[in-house]
């Protein structure tokens, strides 16, 4: 069983429709509604090879998840893909190792996840 | 008051003007008092060294004043002065015995007023040396102004006085009390002068008594040598100031020379005596015709000066005065024609006709019918010319008089030290008969001189006004409001327009503090600037609010700048309204922010827009592009039919999320730009609500929400169906939203008037101070955190229920949830109702 990829995001369409794709492509998915969820899939469950991470969220919102895990050694290496509607605006997420917009396109998605999950297990 | 100073009471303030600049110019202290009160105030702080007053005081009688001054032990021997104008007989009469000392008839020439103010002042004239000695003078006159001057004089000379009215009381007294000498005018009735001496003569007592007999009548050689006859020391032609008296005096009694006895019978004495008498009364009669004449000039004469100088008063205009004046006095002179010609500054030369001008033309006039030349050479020359004339060309005269239609034209030049006035020109159609030719002279010379003297005065008020004229007028008619006042910020002086921008009349603002006209909160600001420029500050400009008569408030804008005005520093404020001006400013910077606000909200809600709209085509995009691959790679993993209704429907999920939130900003454009215009119709809102629950049943499980639905029966009434809908799922949407996934209750209810929709959530609820703003546009709780949306959805829902003349509220506590309530009149009654 490989890591899964850990998708944070309140919008129930999004999370479904990212939770499908990646699954098509062979991913196993894990989701969460908002930051605090996230952190308590990553207290608990299996460590992510990756995380997809919206920003605007009720609750932890997704700032306040990515300094909270890069806080964390144990979760500090985790590659964390932003993925947002606020476009290339979104401040301090500098600690994100990388940036799509919403609406994203599939392929960038899974070429992104791909070269992520490859950097981590080397 | 100094020991100099002369008490002028005068109603009028030309003549007091007059008086004083003449007396000033003679270094003399006046001080001035327009009404009896005013005087009896003066001269009860102090004496005065001499008094004029007018006969005509606007508040007491002369009469009566003079006697209340007398009364005062003070004043008893002060001198005082009449200063008429017209002096009836009855009033001439009462003059000496009310304790007139003089009298001066208005108008004043100068050189006289000083003249007899000089001589009531104590110390006037070398000859005044005291040498009576305290030794007593018997006094006769029977004029009583002369009387008082000459007791005045004698007794400042150190003699005892006795003042007696005629010969015959002078000799009774002068048996009582043999006195040093005698001195005694010549003509008196019942026992004269020469009777007196022929009496004392022949009595033992005053046998030896010098007698010093005076006259202005008897000036003949005969008269003096009768006197000598008669018994008389000394025989001396009166002079204005007395001095013949005093230096006859002197020589008398300094040097006494034994009285001479009669030399002659008396019998030829007495006829002698009556001989002078008959001769004196021809000389009387003779003298009083010119006297009455000369009278009737000065009495033109006078009406001039005092004419003008009243209508200067009344109008401070020369001209209209002349106009009036003149008129009057040419036909009392018996002039049919006058044209005055003035001479203006510039040379130019103004023109008025009085009389019989009416068959002349005004170019006529102007150019002095053709000759204008010969006009301006006359005036130059400064002497009278009676045309036709010598110095004229004869042929110039006849064509000017031919003309004229004139008989002759008397043109005399008006000048007053040495300035060329202008002319007067007196003239008769009918030809002129030579035996009136002197007195017409004589009259036109005297009222041209009047006038020349008017005119000077009047140049001399004016020019001295000029400059507080001009100002007056460039304040009265400024066209902002002006407002002087003194450093002190009191108001002096306001002019028309200020009054109208105040609201206040000119009589309530004059004396009040300027200050006090600007509202309390200026005020400061105002005090600031007052200090400022007493401080040296010159000018300022302030905006401050004030409050007019009528209650409104406006804004004026006061320009302050110190001036000297009349050799006295003041504040000149300039205001003008600047309500409009202020109002309008404020307007517009009110729209500014407005419309700033509007920019900014229009920013976020492209970037709010921007992110609510990329979030749903997430799915849309992810899936379509899922499909097509799938259908590139040829099928070789086959979608199964339930993978792919699955992925269509959350593309149509998302489509349909689009739709609504593109909705709903053209909602919010339209709502304000144009107003919503409802379509009512009659529907049972228990079932429209049941509806929108039903279309959102699948969003309401997806939240984890379970929610109930109660509606106790149908609740008809005449509504926008799809807008009510709209509300309806704009707050259930809320309460999902906001909700936690807890049970949310939606109930429709409501009386025979109004019906309600009442949706409660259990969520994190809404603090108080945040329930109205939940309402507006955009507004959002939680700004930075993403609960999906516009936050345009309450704004709308309350927009359409104002449109229903409803009402909308929500009810909450932070942590328990909220109750939005919507309560709407089952019946329209709105204007706005459409079929």
């Amino acid at each position: 069983m490989t890591a899964p990829i850990l998708v944070v995001d309140d919008d129930a369409d999004c999370r479904e429709s990212l939770q499908l794709v990646l699954e098509d492509a062979g991913y196993a998915v894990a989701i969460a509604g908002d930051g605090r969820a996230a952190l308590q899939a990553l207290e608990s469950g299996p460590r992510p090879a990756a995380i997809l991470l919206d920003l605007m969220m009720p609750g932890m919102d997704g700032k306040e998840f990515l300094a909270e895990i890069k806080r964390r050694p144990a979760f500090a290496a985790i590659p964390v893909i932003v993925v947002s509607a606020w476009g290339r605006q979104a401040q301090g997420v500098e600690a994100a190792q990388d940036f799509l917009e919403k609406p994203v396109e599939l392929a960038p998605l899974l070429g992104a996840i791909r070269r992520h999950t490859a950097a981590a297990l080397r | 008051m100094e020991r100099s100073t002369i008490l002028v009471i005068e109603s009028n303030p030309v003549i007091r003007k007059l008086v004083r600049l003449t007396l000033e110019r003679e270094g003399l202290a006046i001080v001035e008092a327009p009404d009896g009160r005013a005087a009896e105030d003066l001269v009860a702080r102090q004496v005065p060294a001499l008094i004029l007053l007018d006969l005509a005081l606007p508040d007491t009688d002369a009469f009566q004043l003079v006697a209340s001054l007398r009364a005062r032990e003070a004043l008893s021997e002060v001198p005082i002065v009449a200063f008429s104008g017209m002096i009836s007989k009855l009033d001439e009469a009462r003059i000496p015995a009310a304790g007139f000392d003089d009298v001066i008839s208005k108008p004043v020439e100068p050189l006289q007023l000083v003249q007899i103010v000089r001589s009531y002042l104590s110390g006037a004239g070398p000859l005044r040396m005291p040498f009576g000695h305290g030794r007593s003078l018997v006094v006769a006159d029977d004029d009583p102004i002369q009387l008082k001057l000459e007791c005045v004089h004698l007794r400042r000379m150190g003699f005892l006085v006795v003042p007696t009215a005629d010969g015959q009381q002078a000799l009774e007294r002068a048996r009582e009390d043999p006195p040093a000498a005698i001195v005694a005018d010549v003509m008196m009735p019942g026992l004269d002068g020469f009777g007196l001496c022929i009496a004392a003569r022949a009595d033992p007592i005053l046998d030896g008594v010098p007698i010093l007999l005076f006259t202005s009548s008897y000036v003949e050689t005969a008269d003096r040598e009768l006197a000598l006859r008669a018994g008389a020391t000394d025989f001396v032609v009166r002079t204005p100031d007395l001095s013949c008296v005093y230096e006859a005096l002197q020589r008398t009694l300094c040097a006494p020379a034994p009285s001479p006895g009669p030399s002659l019978p008396l019998e030829t004495l007495r006829r002698e005596h009556g001989k002078r008498l008959v001769r004196q009364l021809e000389r009387q009669v003779a003298l009083n015709s010119g006297v009455v004449r000369r009278c009737s000039t000065l009495h033109a004469e006078l009406a001039v000066l005092s004419g003008i100088s009243e209508a200067l008063v009344r109008t401070g205009d020369v001209e209209t005065a002349l106009d009036e004046v003149l008129s009057a006095c040419l036909d009392a002179g018996g002039i049919s024609v006058g044209v005055l010609y003035l001479l203006a500054p510039d040379g130019k030369l103004g023109v008025r006709g009085f009389g019989d001008v009416d068959g002349w033309s005004r170019p006529q006039l102007e150019t002095f019918f053709g000759e204008p030349g010969l006009l301006r050479s006359i005036i130059q020359g400064g002497a009278t010319m009676l045309i036709p004339a010598a110095e004229v060309p004869e042929e110039q005269a006849q064509r000017l008089l031919a003309s004229a239609g004139l008989a002759y034209a008397r043109v005399v030049p008006l000048v007053h030290a040495g300035e060329r006035l202008g002319a007067l020109v007196a003239a008769s159609r009918d030809a002129r008969r030579d035996g009136d030719e002197r007195e017409g002279a004589s009259f036109v010379e005297a009222v041209a001189n009047q006038i020349g003297q008017a005119l000077a005065l009047a140049r001399a008020f004016t020019g001295r006004s000029e400059a507080e004229n001009r100002y007056q007028t460039l304040v009265e008619h400024s066209a902002a409001g002006v407002i002087v006042s003194g450093l002190n910020g009191e108001i002096r002086e306001v002019n028309a327009k200020a009054e109208a921008i105040l609201g206040w009349p000119k009589s309530e603002l004059l004396g009040t503090q300027i200050l006090g006209l600007i509202e309390r909160d200026d005020r400061r600001e105002a005090e600031r600037l007052a200090l400022a420029l007493k401080t040296g500050r010159q000018d300022f400009r302030i905006e401050v609010h004030v409050a007019r008569a009528d209650g409104r408030v406006i804004v004026v804008e006061l320009s302050l700048a110190v001036v000297e005005l009349q050799s006295e520093s003041v504040v000149l404020s300039v205001l003008s309204d600047v309500t409009e001006r202020v109002h309008a400013e404020e307007e517009r910077k009110r729209l500014i922010r407005q419309l700033e606000a509007a920019i900014q909200q229009r920013d976020d809600v492209l970037m709010i827009a921007a992110h609510e709209l990329r979030t749903p085509l997430t799915p849309v995009r992810l899936q379509t592009q899922v499909l097509i691959r799938a259908v590139e790679q040829g099928l070789a993993e086959p979608i199964q039919p339930p993978q792919l209704i699955k992925r269509l429907s959350m593309i149509d999920r998302g489509v349909d999320r689009l739709q609504r939130l593109i909705t709903s900003l053209l909602d919010v454009s339209c709502m304000t730009a144009e107003g919503m215009i409802l379509e009512r119709n009659q529907f049972d809102l228990a079932s429209a609500v049941r509806e929108v629950l039903g279309r959102l049943s699948h969003e309401c499980s997806r939240a984890g929400c379970s929610v109930t639905f109660e509606a106790p029966a149908a609740v008809v009434g005449d509504w926008d169906r799809s807008r009510i809908e709209q509300v309806v799922e704009n707050l259930v949407g809320n309460s999902l939203k906001y909700g936690a996934g807890k049970p949310i209750e939606v109930r429709v209810g409501g009386d025979a008037e109004r019906a309600r929709i009442s949706v409660r959530d259990h969520g994190m609820g809404i603090a108080p101070q945040d329930q109205d703003r939940i309402f507006g546009r955009f507004e959002r709780l939680l700004p930075l955190q993403h609960y999906g949306g516009f936050g345009l959805g309450l704004w709308i829902a309350r927009q359409i229920v104002f449109q229903h003349f409803g009402e909308i509220k929500v009810t909450s506590a932070q942590g328990e949830g909220a109750l939005f309530t919507v309560e709407l009149p089952r019946r329209s009654s709105g204007p706005e109702v459409r079929a």
